[in-house]
């Protein structure tokens, strides 16, 4: 006798990616010994994630849960999630241990991955280097895929994605498309966010993310995937500090004082908050001297790029979060376009991933879809403003996802 | 960790944030409003970009431009104005009704006392391809005794505009430096055809600096990744030669198309499998197992 646990969403090796989000799994009996149903108890046993279970879709799940499975056969449902605080370091290191009551001892296993977006400087040295080939292997010396993430960050497509209510839906979406290309590459990757209102050292270092010479070009360790970094033609990465590495930058808004722009509850408002894209966004681009990064047209040149991005949108993610603002039909969760601007307005599908390429859209849209993923359906391949906000899947639907490792699913 | 409690703790940590700081507050001051206080870090501070409203747009750009003008302000705030003026530029299009006034205060501070303010606003007209910028960079390079910036940073600021033709200036430039400077003219003449013989050169000479190959190692990729390969080949197999280069080369490698689009050379997939356990740089044991793994061994 043993028991057999489908989760959703396996990828083509059969390995399954979860988030803070619960999703629906079943557990069932695979040849009973008797006619009785038969109690078991799934319990979280991993060595590194680890996971909680319910019998509802609820973030107040448990590490061990008792279910009875009928014996002839049927699947029983239970929900299973990411435990907050505890994702993955590893591929498939969270691990689901199904044991029967008494001598009868285990029925069956579920490696799984506690998949969500972390801190850049509490990255493992494996994470850091995974991330680095796999985003060096996109960037493929200048001709690989990595170069449509640079033509869609470009001035000709500034009113897309700056500027209006839909700068955060569409970095949302920007950055999602991103991931899921390096995770085509390695599965356990995900984007790392730069905590740009804390020191981090760890960052700023020949390893990571390039320590610049006198003239501001990054210099790596030999080898470093990012030695061969290739954009618009020319190799290196050219990037000044204006902080030391262990240094906050100056002017770039704390975290808790992003998170007040949108006003005191009940009211906090997203009309309010979008005000974070000079402060702390624009500052934290601002706060390096010279350098790719501190223009909207050349910033996708730099990898840190990304990840500067990846914590705005975890602050976007933090405020949605605190403020229940998940919602996209209640009205402070959203704001409208103005001047009623196409692409920034809750139904609007986003460029480039449309395909649009006539006016007032840019003459072309590189990239394609958006890639797609194997553990959500969401958000389709031609994403709208409004597919972006529920990232979590709070109202019922499916998550995008991915999560970030402070920010968790609540009900 | 339990989801409720920590929401209450992070609540607790925002009302915390919010209650009236005790000295630095980050109130939306003006920087005419704090003009009478003498410190400069404390009129650089009141710079600080505030949540910027469209209902505030014109006073807040308006100020930071006469603070970017003020020559008698100390460098430090003119800085922060260029910084916060930066960050509103971040905004688009919502930043397009200033822009032809930020880029007239940018050309003025193009020739200004400050090497940190020269260099800052002639990046953005640059960035902007920006004519002026452009022949003040050019006569600086032709002319050092009028450089505003060095030739390090002004081959790289009239990189921005993808059609210049750097590379006969950039040439001029790698002939006659040292240091950073010559590594930059070796960067911009990555994109030149002609420059195939000289980056084979440097990359196969062991006596030059290892930051010089390495830069040549990329630019020969990019102009001919089979040359590449084939020369790199050679060394990545000479145990006599650095293996930060051999290193570089094998990264570069891997982490090409060619990798991943092309038979390898089987030579090249002895000579890094037996690398992955007899080589005692871990930097050249890494790229040998990345190598293997992008072309599928």
């Amino acid at each position: 006798m043993t028991v057999d646990l489908v989760l959703p969403g396996a990828d083509p090796m059969g390995r399954v990616f979860v988030t803070w989000t619960p999703v629906e799994a079943q557990a069932r009996l695979v040849n009973p010994t008797g006619s009785l149903g038969v109690k078991v108890t799934l319990r979280s046993v991993g060595a590194g994630g680890q996971v909680s279970f319910a019998t509802t879709r609820t973030h107040l799940g448990t590490p061990t849960l008792s279910l009875t499975l009928p014996s002839s056969g049927a699947p029983v449902r239970f929900f299973v999630a990411g435990a907050f605080g505890r994702p993955s370091v590893g591929l498939g290191d969270a691990l689901i241990e199904v044991r029967g009551t008494g001598s009868v001892g285990v029925l069956g296993t579920k490696p799984l991955t506690v998949r969500v977006r972390k801190d850049a400087q509490t990255l493992t040295a494996g994470e850091r280097d995974r991330f680095l080939a796999a985003l060096g292997t996109l960037n493929g010396g200048g001709s690989g895929r990595f170069r449509d993430f640079r033509d869609m960050h470009v001035m000709r497509a500034v009113s897309e994605a700056h500027g209006n209510v839909g700068f955060l839906p569409w970095h949302r979406a920007y950055l999602l498309d991103l991931e899921r290309e390096l995770q085509l590459l390695d599965a356990t990757v995900t984007l790392p966010y730069w905590r740009f209102d804390r020191p981090a050292p760890k960052l700023f270092t020949r390893r990571f993310l390039g320590v610049p010479n006198s003239a501001g070009v990054l210099q790596f360790t030999a080898g470093h995937p990012f030695e061969s970094w290739r954009t618009d033609n020319k190799p290196g990465i050219e990037r000044t500090p204006g902080f030391l590495p262990n240094e906050v930058p100056a002017r770039v808004l704390r975290e808790v004082e992003t998170i007040a722009l949108g006003g005191p509850r009940p009211n906090a408002s997203y009309a309010s908050f979008i005000g974070m894209e000079s402060n702390p966004h624009g500052e934290a681009h601002m706060s390096f001297r010279l350098g790719f990064i501190n223009d909207i047209g050349t910033a996708a040149r730099d990898p840190l790029f990304f990840m500067l991005h990846a914590n705005v949108d975890r602050l976007w993610a933090k405020w949605q979060w605190i403020h229940k603002r998940t919602d996209p039909a209640r009205a402070r969760a959203f704001a409208p376009a103005f001047p009623n601007r196409i692409g920034h307005r809750l139904g609007d599908m986003m460029w480039p991933w449309n395909g649009a390429k006539t006016a007032p859209r840019p003459p072309a849209a590189p990239g394609g879809t958006l890639a797609p993923s194997t553990s959500t359906t969401a958000p389709g391949n031609k994403p709208t403003v409004r597919s972006m906000i529920d990232f979590q899947g709070v109202g019922g639907g499916p998550s995008l996802g991915f999560a970030y490792d402070d920010v968790p699913f609540e009900l | 960790m339990d989801v409720d409690r920590y929401r209450k703790r992070y609540e607790a940590e925002l009302a915390k944030a919010a209650a009236p700081p005790p000295r630095r507050s980050r109130s939306r001051r003006s920087a005419a409003a704090v003009a009478p206080v003498k410190r400069a870090a404390a009129r650089a501070e009141a710079i600080e970009a505030a949540p910027v409203e469209v209902q505030n747009l014109d006073d807040r750009v308006g100020e930071l431009l006469a603070v970017l003008l003020d020559r008698k302000e100390s460098v430090a705030v003119r800085s922060a104005g260029l910084q916060a003026l930066g960050a509103l530029d971040f905004l688009g299009p919502r930043f397009d009704p200033y822009r032809a006034a930020y880029k007239e205060t940018l050309r003025t501070l193009a020739t200004d006392r400050s090497r940190t303010l020269r260099e800052r606003a002639l990046e953005r007209l640059a960035l902007d391809k920006d004519r002026y910028a452009q022949d003040l960079l050019i006569r600086g390079l032709e002319h050092p005794e009028d450089a505003l910036v060095s030739d390090a940073r002004a081959l790289q600021f009239l990189a921005y505009d993808d059609h210049a033709e750097l590379a006969p200036l950039a040439r001029r430039v790698y002939k006659r430096s040292t240091g950073v400077a010559r590594e930059e003219a070796l960067r911009m003449l990555a994109t030149d055809p002609q420059s195939e013989r000289l980056f084979t050169r440097l990359l196969k000479d062991k006596s030059e600096k290892s930051s010089i190959r390495r830069i040549c190692a990329s630019g020969l990729q990019s102009l001919n990744p089979q040359a590449f390969e084939k020369t790199a080949g050679k060394f990545v197999a000479d145990d006599s030669d650095y293996d930060e280069i051999r290193a570089t080369s094998l990264a570069a490698l891997a982490h090409g198309r060619e990798a991943r689009e092309t038979e390898p050379d089987p030579k090249l997939v002895d000579t890094a499998e037996k690398l992955t356990t007899q080589s005692r740089s871990p930097a050249l044991r890494a790229s040998s197992k990345r190598f293997l793994r992008a072309t599928g061994v």
